[in-house]
């Protein structure tokens, strides 16, 4: 028994030592904390004419993802995200590389380009960063990112925060 | 020469040297000042990158905040829920801690002012509830709100103005510097050009001038060495002039007294004959070796006349005095004087001249007398008896015009073996089958005839044929006296004025028009032409009444006669000139 409580002391502990939903380095500017979408809350859509896809975190955790360490060059440090390729999300709704596609952001940012350049330059999406979920102050919950090696991974604009839809008209 | 070699023709002056460590500091400068430029334009470059992508940063910050600020008005109006509020504040905050390329966040470039809005900002929404403000709270939000909002926008404003005012101040600050760098390096170099151009000219000019100098000591240099290389050829030729004369000498006395021994030895050797011999029984033994006496000394005297003879020639101070002298005269004497000889050997001389003929030469008479007199005494010695000797003069006319007149003596004797020939005029040469004939003779005789011709600019050559007999040919430039030459240089004009005056001459002056100019023609040697003028005028004297076309008729016919002359005249004086 005692030895039961020892342990439910430990874990006690680790849980408040450890903060959960945002990372250890937070923005020196964040505001109040955000309480990240639910797990099952839409959180991407991605369309295609009549077609539409929309994803939730859960959705997003279950897709084939890789963990890709990268230099994050707006605030110039390295970082390592967990990601799923763009060409299996633009896959999702049957959209082909000569597609127009526009990425647009929850603040209404949009970059558009062919979905055929974003494949080239390697994009991805990343839904966690050093196995934490990415807050609203640092891009997240969803982000575009570009590999060290993509040929975007110093032309910015492509970098969109905080993802809210892939659309193709 | 040794000055020569240390004179330094070529040098730099001091102040040349001066002058170009002055060009070279200058253009150390403007290297200088040309890097320095570079360099700054390098970091002014630094300055528009960084000011490029902090702008950006700065830009999306006022976009942010707007939608913040707009956010926030919108949920203390009660439009929008506080997560859509917290949200756009996160995407500030991002925003915020973008690092720019300087390595400072933008955060860091808003006012400390900014910064605790901000949080104000976080303040209220923190204590307000979530979701949609009710209506009843939105007055006492509002009221603090409003405040953070105004002040939001102020500064997100401010901080582009600012930092366009910084931008500005470090551009201005960039133009200043680099407008002194332009200024430093164009008076540099403005210095560079001015002091090379001082230098290149200065240095032109001396060069000029020493280029000048050196060109005046070569050309004298040129001209001593010329000089020095001109009396030395001189010196070379006296030298070898002395030694050719004194070498000549040595022959001439080593030849001569072989030459004079010969007989002289006969003489003695016949006198002391004579000493033993006894007159009164030996009468015809002593007539004999007086006659090899009298025979060897008149060659000894000959010998030592010829000697004589042609020392004098070869003597300048002695030269003989020209004058015009007739060879046809000079070779009709010197018949005369052979003629005992000449009849002696039975001989015919024949002597062919053109008795209208002057044959004049410039020369001296003596000499002239004795070149004929050894050629024929010669041609008589070498002629058998009852032999014909011929001499001709002629007159011929050569290149140029020229006239020579031309001796040629021509014999029937034994003939010169052609190589004698050129040896003929050598001093004591005598052809070898002259002297296997044992004919009498010095070898004198020709070198003297080739002396004298020399000294007449006359020419002389051999024609012969062994045993057949020998022509020598001598030619001599004629003589034409200067009234001879005024009378053939107007003989043209002469007979053209004549022409001229006959063609004006009316009838009642024919006659005297025709005798003063036969008169006229005849002094010119115009025989000819003379002779018609004057058969003309005996015409007209003899048909005064003849009618004037008549006798125009005849002084047309006289006049194209003399015009044919006049042509051919014309045409020997084109030859001629």
């Amino acid at each position: 028994m005692k030895r039961i409580s020892t342990v439910g002391l430990v874990i006690a502990l680790s849980l408040l030592l450890v903060p959960q939903g945002i990372a250890a380095d937070a923005n020196p500017y964040g505001g109040v904390k955000i309480t990240p979408p639910a797990p099952t809350e839409t959180i991407l859509t991605i369309s295609k004419g009549w077609i539409s896809k929309s994803l939730s975190m859960n959705d997003l955790m279950k897709m084939k993802s890789k963990s890709l360490s990268i230099y994050e060059p707006f605030v110039k440090k390295n970082q390592t995200f967990k990601a799923i390729s763009l060409k299996d999300l633009l896959a999702l709704a049957g959209i082909k590389g000569s597609d127009k596609l526009k990425t647009i952001a929850l603040n209404d940012y949009i970059y558009t380009n062919t979905a055929a350049s974003f494949l080239a330059a390697d994009g991805y999406l990343a839904i966690s960063r050093s196995g934490k979920a990415i807050g609203y102050d640092e891009g997240g919950p969803i982000r575009i990112i570009f590999p060290d090696d993509s040929k975007w991974a110093h032309f910015l604009d492509p970098w969109n925060w905080s993802l809210k839809s892939l659309k193709v008209k | 020469m040794k000055k020569l070699n240390d004179e330094r023709i070529f040098s730099v002056s001091i102040g040349q040297r001066v002058l170009l460590v002055a060009v070279l500091i200058n253009l150390s400068v403007l290297s200088f000042f040309m890097i320095s430029s570079s360099r700054f334009s390098s970091d002014e470059t630094k300055v528009y990158s960084l000011a490029q992508s902090t702008s950006t940063s700065i830009v999306f910050t006022q976009r942010e905040t707007l939608a913040f600020t707009t956010k926030y008005a919108q949920w203390v109006g009660g439009q929008v829920p506080k997560r859509d509020v917290q949200i756009s504040r996160a995407f500030l905050a991002q925003r915020l801690s973008v690092i720019t390329t300087d390595g400072r966040s933008t955060g860091e470039l808003a006012d400390r002012e900014f910064i605790d809005l901000l949080r104000q900002s976080d303040s209220i929404l923190e204590q307000a509830p979530d979701g949609i403000l009710p209506a009843a709270l939105q007055p006492k939000y509002a009221a603090s709100s409003l405040e953070v909002i105004n002040g939001l926008l102020y500064n997100s404003r401010l901080m582009i103005v600012k930092y366009q005012q910084n931008l500005d101040e470090q551009l201005l600050k960039s133009t200043k510097v680099r407008s002194k760098n332009t200024l430093k390096s164009l008076i540099s170099l403005i210095s560079l050009i001015t002091l090379t151009s001082i230098f290149l000219l200065w240095g032109l000019l001396t060069f000029r001038v020493q280029y000048n100098a050196a060109r005046k000591k070569l050309h004298d240099e040129e001209l001593a060495v010329l000089l020095a290389e001109s009396r030395l050829k001189e010196a070379e030729s006296t030298v070898k002039t002395l030694e050719d004369l004194n070498k000549t000498k040595n022959d001439f006395i080593s030849t001569v007294n072989h030459e004079l021994r010969t007989p002289l030895t006969s003489i003695i050797g016949y006198i002391d004959v004579l000493k033993t011999l006894d007159v009164t029984k030996d009468a015809a033994q002593l007539a004999q070796i007086t006659s090899v006496i009298d025979r060897n000394s008149e060659v000894l005297l000959d010998i030592i006349e010829s000697i004589l003879s042609l020392s004098s020639m070869d003597s300048p101070a002695q030269m003989p005095r020209f004058e015009e002298t007739d060879l046809a005269q000079s070779i009709d004497r010197k018949i005369f004087v052979m003629k005992p000889l000449i009849d002696k050997k039975s001989l015919i001389v024949k002597f062919y001249k053109d008795p209208q003929v002057k044959y004049s030469i410039l020369g001296n008479c003596g000499q002239m007398s004795q070149v004929i007199l050894n050629l024929l005494s010669n041609a008589i010695k070498f002629s058998p008896d009852k032999g014909v000797i011929s001499i001709s003069l002629s007159v011929i006319t050569k290149e140029g015009n020229k006239e020579f007149i031309q001796l040629a003596i021509k014999d029937q004797g034994m003939g010169i073996p052609t190589e004698d020939i050129p040896k003929l005029f050598t001093r004591f040469y005598r052809a070898s089958n002259a002297v296997s004939s044992q004919i009498v003779g010095t070898g004198l005789g020709l070198a003297i005839v080739g002396r004298i011709l020399d000294l007449h600019k006359a020419t002389i050559r051999v024609e012969s044929e062994v045993n057949k007999g020998s022509s020598f040919i001598v030619e001599f430039p004629r003589y034409v006296s200067e009234v001879n030459q005024l009378i053939s240089k107007n003989r043209g004009s002469v007979l053209y004025k004549a022409i001229v005056a006959l063609k004006n001459a009316n009838h009642d002056e024919l006659i005297k028009v025709c005798h003063e100019m036969s008169g006229a023609l005849g002094f010119y040697e115009l025989e000819p032409e003379m002779n018609l003028i004057s058969d003309f005028q005996k015409w007209v004297e003899g048909n005064l009444d003849a009618s004037s076309e008549v006798i125009s008729q005849k002084k047309e016919e006289l006049i194209s006669l003399l015009e044919d002359s006049f042509s051919e005249i014309g045409d020997a004086m084109e030859d001629k000139s």
